[in-house]
């Protein structure tokens, strides 16, 4: 076998051998772990990009660990949504990195716990990558495990008394929520004898009629535990402390990268293991995605008013994340492929959107000690590139044209109207006129707002801060622009893992 | 016949009954030592559930020899599942004591009045704080 047959599962090794040597490098010498950290995460996003050419819609590339075919061994599949998100979370990932290089110096107290930070990082990309592609229900659980239990260390590594707090907090969430993971495999393995997700479809589909209603309630346990590990709304009380105790990266990973990775997670049991074109469970999945749905127009909207009420900025951005995560799951329950590719593009344009407030927010307060909205008003006078980093930001996420938030946003829509779904739809516009009224105000507020009441000796963030910020929010108007690339293999994909082609 | 259906679900029944118990001492106590005693019990209960689901027959386990008939042996993947989830629940654990830990010797630094509620701290310590305010 060549070396590019084996592409697939080097997405997985390149960053987990790199983590490894990670915490060895800084033993010897701690300056040298950023940039090994930096050249594991440039090596891997090279060689997920590097597929994008590769994967069209009706061929994913598929990878059998060991050259055992699927029943008995594990499979891995690169398939179009999945190496959507993948290019996004490695993108990121760099930038995380690139932007801690001051910042985390800066802010992790003592510094002999840099090293772990960096490893911490390599791990949670491992993680996630290897979540996205993996075709085994077993492993989607034990990876979910590994990327939230390193987002809590990535979390607490700055050791202030809220970073650990919310961090406890949230690894109690995640393991008890992975109890219920373990519970619904087990379910779902008692009935069908395997663990591999296309399998499983199969012999849910060919299922005695006793057997139904234990995979009924292995959906019914896997959506709920999947809904709360993406912060939907009525269970998304431990996400704004979490998010704001930690760094900036950590804060934008945990609210955008992994919340997007359990919403992808729910796009695999609805349109995967539970594919629409099953008869067996036909009724129970769907009136599932419909509650889903449901949710998701719930989350959306009030997340957005409970942006109004944040007198905090990090604060306020993550509950713009709770608000994102309900567009991202009310496009994935919805019935029109076009409508749930447009909630997988939202998830990735969602992603790329909150990291860039999050980075955007903590280049704007630089050493201003506070994230009160009130503090800052003015500020975008003295510090321009920052608050337009977050003005591309705002824009995006409210969805308006030229941005990444538009296309995604325009896509779910059509979906919406093409089945005559015109509630949900309405929903939208609600919500999205709530959030844009709310960052008007803000960005109104950093512009005009009066006379800035820092003094002058403030010093400006630094150049590797900036510039990951400004990257962001370039690539949020690229995207925008490629999306219209990306789109109709997106859909594509989508249409034929509804009908099961 | 129901009796004996019964029977054969016991198993399934006491393991969702620890889940349960576990779950109730993660909600319900305060202190953070006795929360990671509760997930314990949680994860162990997980466990007991894959390998009740593993068994077949009488529950033997031996090394295939030719001519052995695998209806009869019971089903490994249910065991191996358990193995990796021990490795998690160890690693959770380890994790969240350390946290716990780590809060609860920042707590201690702090003078009393400064202290937020926290997670990490025990009962014993409020109530002990409590009698010395008072």
């Amino acid at each position: 076998m060549s070396l590019s047959a084996h592409h697939p599962v080097l997405l997985l090794i390149v960053p987990l051998g790199f983590a490894a040597i990670c915490p060895l490098l800084g033993a010897w010498r701690r300056s040298l772990c950023f940039w090994w950290a930096l050249t594991g995460a440039v090596a891997t996003a090279f060689l997920t990009w590097s597929m994008i050419g590769k994967v069209t819609p009706g061929g994913p590339l598929t990878y059998r660990l060991g050259d055992w075919s699927p029943p008995w061994g594990l499979q891995i599949r690169v398939d179009v949504p999945a190496l959507a998100l993948a290019c996004a979370v490695t993108g990121i990932m760099i930038v995380f990195i690139v932007y801690s290089y001051r910042h985390a110096r800066e802010s992790v107290e003592p510094p002999s716990r840099l090293p772990y930070y960096y490893t911490l990082l390599l791990l949670v990309t491992a993680g996630m990558l290897g979540f996205l592609i993996t075709d085994d229900v077993f492993n989607l659980l034990v990876l979910l495990e590994v990327t939230s239990v390193a987002a809590c260390g990535i979390v607490a590594v700055t050791g202030t008394g809220g970073a650990l707090r919310s961090s406890l907090k949230y690894l109690f969430v995640v393991a008890a929520l992975t109890v219920g993971l373990i519970l619904a495999t087990g379910f779902l393995y008692s009935v069908t004898g395997t663990l591999d997700m296309r399998q499983l479809a199969l012999r849910v589909e060919g299922m005695a009629s006793g057997f139904v209603p234990v995979a009924v309630v292995a959906l019914s346990l896997f959506l709920l535990v999947l809904a709360v590990e993406a912060a939907l709304f009525p269970a998304s009380w431990w996400l704004p402390d979490l998010a704001v105790s930690g760094l900036d990266p950590a804060g934008a990973l945990v609210s955008s990268l992994v919340v997007a990775m359990a919403s992808f997670a729910i796009f695999r049991m609805l349109f995967v293991v539970y594919p629409p074109w099953l008869a067996t469970i036909g009724a129970a999945r769907r009136i599932a995605a419909a509650s889903l749905g449901w949710v998701g127009v719930l989350a959306f909207v009030v997340g957005a008013v409970m942006m109004a009420f944040q007198k905090d900025l990090k604060r306020l951005i993550a509950y713009s994340a709770i608000s994102q995560v309900g567009l991202v799951l009310l496009g994935i329950a919805a019935s029109a492929s076009r409508a749930v590719a447009g909630g997988l593009a939202s998830a990735v344009a969602g992603a790329c959107t909150i990291t860039c407030l999050f980075l955007g927010c903590g280049v704007l307060t630089y050493g201003l000690g506070t994230t009160s909205i009130k503090d800052l008003r003015g500020l975008g006078r003295r510090r321009p590139v920052a608050a337009a980093i977050v003005t591309v930001a705002a824009l995006s996420f409210a969805g308006l044209p030229f941005t990444v938030g538009f296309a995604a946003k325009r896509l779910l829509l059509e979906g919406l109207f093409d089945k005559g779904s015109y509630v949900p739809a309405a929903f939208i516009f609600v919500g999205t006129a709530v959030a844009l009224a709310v960052f008007a105000r803000l960005v109104f507020l950093l512009f005009a707002g009066g006379v800035p009441a820092q003094d002058d000796s403030l010093k400006t963030a630094p150049a590797t801060m900036i510039l990951p910020a400004a990257v962001v929010a370039a690539s949020l108007v690229a995207l925008g622009a490629l999306s219209y690339l990306a789109i109709p293999a997106i859909v594509a994909a989508v249409r034929s893992l509804a009908l099961g082609t | 016949m129901s009796h004996s259906r019964f029977l054969l679900n016991l198993n399934y029944a006491v393991a969702v009954l620890i889940i349960l118990i576990g779950l109730y001492a993660v909600i319900t106590r305060r202190s953070g030592v006795k929360k990671v005693i509760g997930l314990i019990i949680m994860q162990s209960g997980a466990s007991l559930f894959l390998v009740a689901m593993g068994l077949v027959g009488s529950g033997a386990t031996r090394v295939a020899t030719p001519g052995f008939r695998a209806a009869t042996l019971i089903n490994p993947v249910p065991h191996t599942l358990v193995l990796i989830c021990m490795m998690m629940s160890a690693g959770i654990t380890a994790l969240a004591l350390s946290l716990t830990l780590t809060i609860h010797a920042r707590n201690r630094k702090q003078p009393a009045e400064e202290r937020p509620a926290a997670v990490g701290q025990s009962q014993e310590k409020a109530a002990e704080e409590g009698v010395a305010e008072s």
